[in-house]
Order: C-alpha cells, then sequence, then structure tokens
C-alpha cells in the first residue's frame, strides 16, 4: 500500500504537529523580557544544587567536592554563586605571618594572628626595629658606657703592658732590650744602653755570648709565658665587655619590647615570640649600630647589601603571608593559574654575585594561604595540566597543611640546604570543577581521589519541560539579557529560544540547560536585531542567530550533500531496489551535528547462517555496531529457521563509507536491506530508515532522530520532493522530535513523511509496499507476504544445503 | 705659617695610615711636598744579629729563628710597599712627594730627618703592640726633643673637620690659632677655638689677646671661651672625644699638668705646636 498517494495518513505516519512540540508565545502573558523578574533560582539543576548545599555545609575531612557537568552549564557560576553566598556569613579567618626562627634559622616560624593584626604587627616590629636602631647607639653612647668599656679595654691592656713591661724590665737588668719585631718581639743585647752591632757582639769573649745567649734564653721563656695568657686575658675582656654591652642595651631594648608585650598578652604565641626577639637582640645589639657607608665588595664588585646593618635586621620584620584586614566572611579564591607555585606558595630568591639568596621574607603565599579558612575553587583540567600541582593539592589536602617548599625540593631533586618555612595548619573546602571524563578516570585511577572529594555535584544539560518550565525559562532568558545589556527579546523572540533550546536537548519533553550556550545564542541575536536596526529582539533575529551559527558549522554537511547531488556519493531517492536501503546516520563535528543518508545494501547466498559484517571484517566498524548486525543472524534464525538450518550467506555493507561506523542505529535499516534481498522484493528508495532492531524484530529508540531525517530530508528537497519521501523512526522516538520548520511545512503540505514503526514488519511493510503478514497458528505465513517469500527462499536455501550436503556424503563414500 | 715640607714617619711597625689621602690631600693645597721616610730600625738589625737569634710571636707565642737576611727582605719589602703606597696616594691626590730610607734609630733619624721639614707626622700607636691608647717610645721621645710641629696620626682615623685649637696661654695664641687657621683653611674645615682658663680673668687676657691676633688671623673662627675649673675640665673631655684635628701647644698648660701623654686620649689626630 502506497501510504504517501493515499489521502488518508497511515497507521505509522506522523502529523505535523507531532514533529515539532512549539513553544506557543501566545501563552506567555509578557511582552518583553522588560516585564520580566530576574530568575532567582537555578533552572533544572536541582541535583547539583542538593549536593552543592550539603557539600559546602559538612565539615569533615574529605567531603571536597567535585562540581562536574558539560561545559557551558554554568558550573562555575553556580558554584561561585553558592561558595559567596555561604562564605559571606562565616567568620573571617585568621592572618598568617611568617617571621625568624632565632633557634633555626632556616625554618621560618609561623605566627597565627585574628584578622588584620597580621599587618599592624609588622608595622609595629618595623617600628620597633627603628627605635632600637635609635635607642640602641644612643644607649652606647652615653659618657656611662663609654666610661666602663674605656675601664675595661684599659684594664685588659695594662694587664698585657705589664706582663710586657716586666719582660722589658728583667731584660734591661740584664742588659738585653726588647725588640718590637714586624710580628713580634726579640732581644738584643745592649751596652750603655744602647743594642750591640753584629761585630761588636762577635768580638765578645765566649764566656759572654754564651751568658748573653742564655739570659736571652731564659727572657725568651718568660715573654711566651706571658703572651700565652693573652688570648685568656682577651677571652675574659670580650666577655666582660659583652655583658657590659648586654646590660646597656637590655637598658634601651625592654622598656620597648615590654611595651609591644603587652599590647598582645592575649595571643601567648607572640608574646613567646617577642621574648625570642629580646634574647636575640641583646646576643646582636651591634647590627643596630650604623656602620660606616664603605660599600662591601668581594673581589672588588660592590655586595649587593642593603645599607649599614639593614639585612641583619630583617630578621625582626614580619612576613605578612595572609592579610584578612579588609576581608568581609570567609575567602572565597578561584584561583585562574594554578601552578605549583600559585598554589603552594612559592620561596623568592634574589641573585647575590652568582649565587642565589633567600630568607623568610621572601616566602610568598599561594592560592591555598589565601583561601585558607574559607573555599578554594579550581578547575580540574588546568590543574592537571600543571606539572606537581595535583600532587601538591592532595598532599596539602591530606596532610591537613601547607608545607611551602621548592618543587625540587618537594619531588626531592634538590638536596642543598634550603629553607622550610614551618607548614601553616590547612582547614578550607575545595570545590574542583571540571568534566565528567575526568571525575571517573580518576574515581578509577587515583586512589587517593575518592578519599578526598566525597561530594559529587552533578550538573545537566537538560531540565524536563514542564507547563511551568517555559516560563521559567523566560525569566532565565530576561536574567541573561539585563546581565549582558542586550536589547529586550520579545515573547516570540523568547518562544523561538525556547523551541531552539528544546532542540538542543534533543527531546521534545526536555529543555537545554546549557547557559552558556544559550547566553551566545542570545548575544548574537542581539547582534542581529542592532544590525537590522530593531529597537527589540525578535523572533527573526533569533532565527537569523540559529542559521548563522549552522551556516558557519556547515560546510562539511554543503560538501557531502554537493557530492550526492553530483552523484559522486550514490543515494536513490526515488525508484525501488532489491537489497538497498537508505539508512541514516548522525556526523559530529566540533559543537555541530548533522544527519546523512548512507546506501546499505545486502547481498545473500546458500551458506552457512551466517551474516557477514563487512565493515567489522575490515575494522571500520565497532563493536555495537557488529552487534547490530549479529542480532540480525538470532532474528532470522529465530523467525524462519527454528526448525530447519539457516543454510543463509549474507553480506551486508554501508556503501562509500570510508569511516569509522559505530552504533546499533542503522540495523533496522540493515534489517529491512537483508529481508528484502531474501524476499527479493524491491525497497522504495524514496524512505530512509533509522533505528536499532532486537532479536524479537521489535524496533529501539536511537539518538540524533531529529538531524537524521533533517539530513534526509535536505537530500531529498535538493533533487525535489515528490511527495513519496520520507523517514521511518522508532516509534520510541517521537517524543524527541523537533524538527526544523521547513520539514514540519514539507509534512503539513503532504510532500515528505515520517513514520514512526515499533516493529521491522511495520518496516519492512512501508519499505516494500507489501505487507509483511503474520504467521497463522500452524506458523505458515501468508501467500504473497514479504515473510513469505523470506521463509521459502530460506526453506530452499535449507534444501539446496541438504542436498549438498547429501551428495558430499556419497562422494566421500565413494572415495574411499 | 708655611707648610713646604711634610715629613712622614715610617718604619716596619708602621700600620697603613687611613689619613694618607687628607694629608696627601692637604700637601696638594698647600703646595708642600711630601717626604716619606722609612727607617729601618737598628735596634731590630741587631736584634736579628746573633747567630741563635729567635723572634717571640706576639699572636703564636713561639719562637722562630730571627734570620738577619729574611730580616733585610722583610725590612726591604715593607719600605717598598710605603713607597708604593706614598706613590699612589700623592699621585691621586696630585701632590708632589719623595721617599727615603734611611738605616738608624728611629727617633734620631726621624729628628734628623725632620729637621728640614715644617711639619713631622708620626703614628701615634704604640710601638709595645698593645691596643692601650698611649704614646710609643718613639713619639715620646720625639716630642721631647722636636722642636717645630708635630702632628700625631692615629693609623685608624683621618684628618676630618673641625680643627679645634685648645689656647691656655695668651702667649700661645699666634702659635697655635697660626697653625689651626691654616691647616682649617687648607682643609677647608670649621676652625673652633678654645679660650681654656680656669678664671674669668684668665679668660679675660684669653680673649683680649684673640682679640688682638684674630682681625688679620681666622676670621670665621668659632670661639669658646672657659672660665671656671669645671667647664675646663668639661671642654677638655670634649675635645679629646670630639675633635677633627686638635691642635694645642706642646708645652702649654694642658700637658704639662696631665702630662704628654694625655694627647693619647685623642680620638683623632693631634697637632702639637712647640
Amino acid at each position: 500500500m502506497d501510504s504517501a498517494k493515499d489521502p488518508a495518513r497511515s497507521p505509522h505516519e506522523l502529523a505535523p504537529e507531532r514533529l515539532r512540540h512549539r513553544c506557543d508565545p501566545e501563552r506567555y502573558e509578557f511582552r518583553t523580557t522588560d516585564d520580566l523578574e530576574d530568575l532567582d533560582q537555578v533552572l533544572g539543576q536541582a541535583r547539583a544544587v542538593e549536593a552543592l548545599r550539603f557539600g559546602l555545609g559538612i565539615k569533615r575531612t574529605g567531603y571536597h567536592l567535585f562540581a562536574m557537568g558539560p561545559e557551558g552549564s554554568g558550573r562555575h557560576t553556580i558554584v561561585q554563586r553558592f561558595v559567596g553566598e555561604r562564605a559571606g556569613a562565616e567568620p573571617v579567618p585568621d592572618d598568617w605571618c611568617y617571621v625568624f626562627d632565632f633557634a633555626r634559622p632556616h625554618q621560618p616560624r609561623a605566627l597565627r594572628l585574628p584578622p588584620g593584626q597580621g599587618r599592624s604587627f609588622s608595622g609595629a616590629m618595623t617600628r620597633l626595629v627603628d627605635e632600637l636602631r635609635a635607642a640602641i647607639p644612643a644607649a652606647f653612647e652615653t659618657d656611662e658606657y663609654r666610661a666602663r668599656r674605656q675601664t675595661l679595654e684599659e684594664e685588659f691592656s695594662e694587664r698585657q703592658e705589664e706582663a710586657i713591661e716586666k719582660v722589658r724590665k728583667h731584660a734591661e737588668e740584664l742588659d738585653i732590650a726588647l725588640v718590637r719585631t714586624p710580628t713580634g718581639f726579640a732581644f738584643a743585647p745592649t751596652r750603655a744602653g744602647e743594642t750591640i752591632a753584629r761585630e761588636e757582639f762577635a768580638k765578645l769573649p765566649e764566656e759572654e755570648r754564651t751568658s748573653i745567649a742564655q739570659r736571652i734564653e731564659t727572657l725568651e721563656g718568660e715573654l711566651q709565658r706571658a703572651l700565652l695568657l693573652f688570648p685568656k686575658w682577651r677571652r675574659e675582656a670580650q666577655q666582660r665587655l659583652r655583658e657590659l654591652n648586654r646590660s646597656v642595651t637590655r637598658m634601651a631594648v625592654d622598656s620597648l619590647i615590654d611595651e609591644l608585650k603587652a599590647a598582645y598578652t592575649a595571643l601567648p604565641q607572640v608574646v613567646e615570640y617577642l621574648g625570642q626577639v629580646q634574647e636575640d637582640v641583646l646576643e646582636h645589639a651591634e647590627h643596630f649600630h650604623a656602620r660606616d657607608s664603605e660599600p662591601q665588595t668581594l673581589l672588588g664588585l660592590p655586595l649587593r647589601v642593603k645599607d649599614g646593618s639593614e639585612s641583619a635586621l630583617q630578621r625582626y620584620l614580619v612576613n605578612v603571608l595572609v592579610d584578612h584586614g579588609a576581608s568581609r566572611g570567609a575567602p572565597v579564591v578561584y584561583e585562574d593559574q594554578p601552578t605549583y607555585d600559585n598554589l603552594v606558595g612559592r620561596i623568592d630568591h634574589v641573585a647575590q654575585m652568582g649565587a642565589l639568596v633567600t630568607d623568610f621574607t621572601m616566602v610568598k603565599s599561594g592560592a591555598l594561604h589565601r583561601a585558607n579558612g574559607g573555599y578554594l575553587i579550581l578547575d580540574l583540567r588546568k590543574l592537571l595540566v600543571q606539572p606537581f600541582s595535583w600532587e601538591a593539592l592532595k598532599r596539602a589536602l591530606r596532610a591537613g597543611v601547607i608545607c611551602t617548599e621548592s618543587l625540587g625540593q618537594a619531588i626531592g631533586l634538590v638536596s642543598t640546604m634550603a629553607m622550610k618555612p614551618e607548614p601553616i595548619p590547612l582547614d578550607l573546602k575545595v570545590v574542583l570543577v571540571g568534566e565528567r571524563l575526568l571525575y571517573y578516570l580518576l574515581h578509577a585511577y587515583d586512589p587517593d581521589f575518592a578519599q578526598l572529594f566525597k561530594v559529587v555535584v552533578d550538573f545537566d544539560a537538560e531540565m524536563e519541560r514542564r507547563p511551568e518550565s517555559d516560563a521559567l525559562y523566560a525569566r532565565l532568558v530576561a536574567t541573561i539579557v539585563r546581565r549582558e545589556k542586550l536589547r529586550a527579546f520579545d515573547r516570540a523572540a523568547v518562544a523561538r529560544v525556547v523551541d531552539h533550546a528544546v532542540r538542543l536537548a534533543g527531546d521534545a519533553a526536555r529543555l537545554s540547560i546549557l547557559v552558556g550556550t544559550l547566553a551566545d545564542l542570545l548575544r548574537e541575536s542581539d547582534h542581529w536585531a542592532a544590525s537590522g536596526g530593531h529597537a527589540r529582539v525578535g523572533a527573526t533575529d533569533v532565527q537569523r542567530a540559529i542559521d548563522a551559527q549552522e551556516r558557519r558549522a556547515d560546510r562539511v554537511r554543503q560538501h557531502l550533500r554537493e557530492e550526492v547531488q553530483r552523484g559522486t556519493i550514490l543515494i536513490d531517492t526515488g525508484g525501488a531496489k532489491v537489497g538497498q536501503v537508505n539508512g541514516l546516520s548522525v556526523l559530529q563535528l566540533g559543537g555541530y551535528a548533522f544527519g546523512h543518508p548512507s546506501r546499505i545494501t545486502a547481498r545473500v547466498r546458500l551458506g552457512s547462517g551466517q551474516v557477514l559484517d563487512i565493515e567489522r571484517e575490515v575494522e571500520l566498524g565497532g563493536p555495537v555496531h557488529a552487534k547490530g548486525v549479529l542480532i540480525l543472524t538470532g532474528f532470522l534464525a529465530g523467525r524462519f529457521a527454528r526448525e530447519q538450518p539457516l543454510a543463509l550467506a549474507a553480506s551486508l555493507v554501508f556503501e562509500q563509507s570510508y569511516a569509522g561506523v559505530e552504533g546499533d542505529s542503522a540495523s533496522l535499516a540493515e534489517l529491512c536491506a537483508l529481508l528484502s534481498a531474501l524476499a527479493e522484493l524491491p525497497v522504495q528508495q524514496g524512505l530512509a530508515v533509522t533505528g536499532s532492531v532486537n532479536q524479537l524484530g521489535e524496533v529501539q529508540a536511537v539518538g540524533g532522530v531529529n538531524e537524521k531525517i533533517e539530513g534526509f530530508f535536505a537530500v531529498c528537497r535538493d533533487r525535489g520532493l515528490n511527495g513519496e519521501q520520507g523517514v521511518l523512526i522508532p516509534k520510541a522516538n517521537v517524543q524527541h522530535l523537533m524538527l526544523h520548520e521547513d520539514v514540519v511545512q514539507a509534512v503539513a503540505e503532504r510532500r515528505f513523511h515520517v513514520h514512526a514503526v515499533a516493529h521491522v514488519d511495520e518496516a519492512v511493510a512501508l519499505l516494500t509496499g507489501i505487507a509483511a503478514g503474520a504467521p497463522d497458528p500452524k506458523g505458515i505465513w501468508p501467500e504473497a507476504s514479504v515473510n513469505r517469500r523470506v521463509a521459502d527462499r530460506l526453506a530452499a536455501f535449507a534444501a539446496a544445503a541438504r542436498r549438498f550436503r547429501a551428495a558430499g556424503e556419497d562422494d566421500t563414500e565413494r572415495k574411499p | 705659617m708655611n707648610l713646604r715640607r711634610i715629613l712622614l714617619a715610617l718604619d716596619a711597625t708602621a700600620r697603613e695610615w687611613r689619613g694618607l689621602e687628607e694629608l696627601a690631600a692637604l700637601a696638594a693645597r698647600l703646595e708642600a711636598e711630601l717626604v716619606g721616610l722609612f727607617v729601618e730600625d737598628l735596634d731590630l738589625l741587631h736584634a736579628a744579629a746573633r747567630p741563635e737569634a729567635r723572634e717571640i710571636g706576639l699572636a703564636s707565642a713561639s719562637a722562630q729563628v730571627f734570620d738577619p737576611q729574611a730580616l733585610d727582605r722583610t725590612l726591604r719589602g715593607l719600605a717598598r710597599r710605603a713607597e708604593r703606597r706614598l706613590a699612589e696616594v700623592a699621585g691621586r691626590r696630585q701632590a708632589r712627594w719623595s721617599f727615603q730610607v734611611a738605616r738608624g734609630r728611629v727617633p734620631a733619624e726621624l729628628l734628623g730627618a725632620a729637621a728640614g721639614a715644617d711639619l713631622l707626622v708620626v703614628g701615634r700607636s704604640s710601638r709595645r703592640g698593645t691596643p692601650r691608647r698611649r704614646l710609643g717610645s718613639t713619639a715620646r721621645r720625639i716630642l721631647a726633643a722636636r722642636e717645630g710641629p708635630v702632628l700625631l696620626l692615629p693609623p685608624e682615623t683621618t684628618l676630618q673637620a673641625p680643627v679645634v685649637a685648645w689656647i691656655d696661654a695668651a702667649e700661645d695664641v699666634p702659635a697655635v690659632a697660626g697653625v689651626a687657621g691654616t691647616l682649617a683653611a687648607a682643609a677647608e674645615s670649621s676652625l673652633t677655638v678654645h679660650l681654656a682658663a680656669d678664671t674669668p680673668e684668665g679668660a679675660a687676657a684669653l680673649a683680649a689677646a684673640w682679640q688682638e691676633w684674630s682681625p688679620g688671623g681666622a676670621p670665621a673662627a668659632r670661639v669658646v671661651a672657659h672660665g671656671d675649673a669645671a667647664a675646663l675640665a668639661r671642654a677638655r673631655r670634649d675635645v679629646l672625644a670630639h675633635a677633627g684635628v686638635l691642635v694645642l701647644r706642646q708645652g702649654g698648660r694642658w700637658l704639662r699638668e696631665a702630662g704628654v701623654e694625655a694627647v693619647a686620649e685623642a680620638v683623632g689626630p693631634v697637632l702639637l705646636v712647640s
């Protein structure tokens, strides 16, 4: 029966109103989006929102969040909004500072201060140093100190002088002079107070020379004994001088530091630190004396050292790592470039004479420091592409501390002595934003991941389309329009946007909630409205934006359509052929998907019950496609060869397919081609088929049904619609239909048809124009039905096979 | 006062003078000649002359063979180094200079050579190798015998402002103020004149003498008069601690009372005018 020629539609043909579930602008009560309020809820992401609330609320180890979903689903915006709202109501965390650790100079000490006090403490310490620089030298300038120091020095000098003088006098008594040499002393014999020249000495009698030598030897011994005491006396003098300096320094230092201690009595850690400062200043008071301005040099090159003793005084400064003085609520940090250093902080160095040097003031904070006590949001992909960042984040979360160290140290490549700041306790909530694939991969391959990121926030790309959804969607449009400062959209434009959202969802009962994609469409519609001189954005502007998007992306589709028109790609859209069916496939290129027909052919012959999938044989077919083809064998055997061998050899192929074929959405078309070949009945080439089939012959839903229908429609339209062309789709896919207006129009004018089938028999009947036929109680198929012809053909194959087998057995018996 | 020839005493124990730069600059400005005299100490040579002579190291207290040839080499090396240093500094400051080496007893050699010099510059450190601020035996002997001006220059100090003239007798005004004025003008330094008396009458007499001399002398000087014993004592402490160059009369009242060793207490150089 040719339903296309019948003025009444066949039972399988779909009426135009079932092909597109329009959003009716008349249902909207507003005139433009200006009349609508902003949407105050997250549309269609109830699951994600619930998970977000739970994840942010639970304060337990490992309950960090992973926000996943497709790009453009608004993950970042929604996460930041919820985190921001929650953080705003939470207390501001403490400041963190690094100070010099006097006991362990290479391990800067972390100090925790109430919010805002880090900066003020740093200022107080800077002022203290300035005051000490004035007070300590002043204390040493007093007459009292000078006199006491001079007394000490003179005591020491006199002690030495007396010792030398004693030797000198003893020498004089022995007619020996004590003479100063460039590096020490020597003794020379004298006569009448004058030293004796060599010649004179040589003339002395032997006894006298011997006597002189003995006297000198005695004196040398005395002098040596005296000189050996000098270092001890010097140490004693230095110790007494140190004590004097300490007591003088203490007078200047104690009052200043005690005053500071009093201001921080509530912070024992700070008071303890100030006590250490006090002791250190007493030990190193010399650093506070201004030095000569003569520059320090090494091998004649000036050393990069700050004036005076400033570099030595740096140890008393405070490095404010995290300052929450101006913060309101808990911090929310989004680190756009999560490098290792940007996460855990870094230790800067400065070059000095070719060497890199550092100190605790050069420790810089990372995102973990800044977000400590609050929330850190990271893009997982960016995190994973940065070397060692992922490991560093996990290590910090596992250990509950932030260790700032160079990458070289962290991975054990550097063994030189390096600064190791005291780890800072970490208490924050991390929200990773990423794709689903990354989540599943990490879950499968990284054992730490599941322990640390226990809360999944799964963002959907679509939402269920309920009666109230279109209105809410209109408010979403209005919200974006205002946020982006776009022209107002009239209600027809909004309805067109909703239609497009349904189409993007690929399901008439669902709406796409990819906010990014939606915002792109709104911005582009506004652009076309502006270029058209429209004060508001209308449906035509939206349509133009959609068309332009398609146009920009459809080079390949256009090329394929041209090749079909030119006959390079063989697709029949009229007539009838045996064993040949138009299948439909979807090509996804970047963000653009389109449907395209492919010719599927089947050839049959006598064989051993195998259907040969040529795509599979040449490794162009994927496993799902192969499964679909194997199901066909099961269907044929189950229906036609339950009591006889399936003596069939068939081959199936996607003609002119040079790339891979995957999916089972062509299995209905393949089965139809096979049945056509077996029944030797021609198939209408004006029809194309999509749908998968099971072993019982039931037709199952497939994806991309809209694109597939439109793909075949476009080819037919290019050649001229003849009123007989159409597409067979699974009945289960009817609910997904949201076809282009052109297709709907053609169907309404009966120039194109969309048939929904639930069973292969329905499809075969539509394709061949002959009823498939149902078996009678004895299992006999009706005469002239498609199935009868198939059954007869298979029975003939089976008989032939038996004949061949019998002939073969006879030959075997005769041979011996 | 004319300074045409400045004799610098250099010997084996003299450390490098930081004040040499300023001295050379002063000589250049006064168009005077710097004469470096390195004296090879005869006592030292005699000490090394005995075959079994030994040297006791000051720092190590150990005895080493005191070889006369090695001593000769050392002295020659020190003389060369002193000459190089003088040439370098004088060249930089564009001062005339010459260098001599003499062998003999240091005070005698210096005094002999200084007879033809307008100023003798000697180091002030003790030769005994101790850090105490006191005069060495050479300086003491020179001060005792020298007729002309002597500048005692501690090795670690430089000539700097202010030049301070200490006058405690009316008759000393021309000599002390004259030298101090010349020095201050050449060094472009401020000049402070202390008229030091322990009674108001004494102070008035000094002021009168200063007035008589100063109109043509040093009009830019800051004059401080002291008229009681306590103020005098304070002023002495003050100038010892803060004078850039202290100029005073060698046989003046201060040194008569306190002894010549008092100048060793000065932080900076002291120029003694005879």
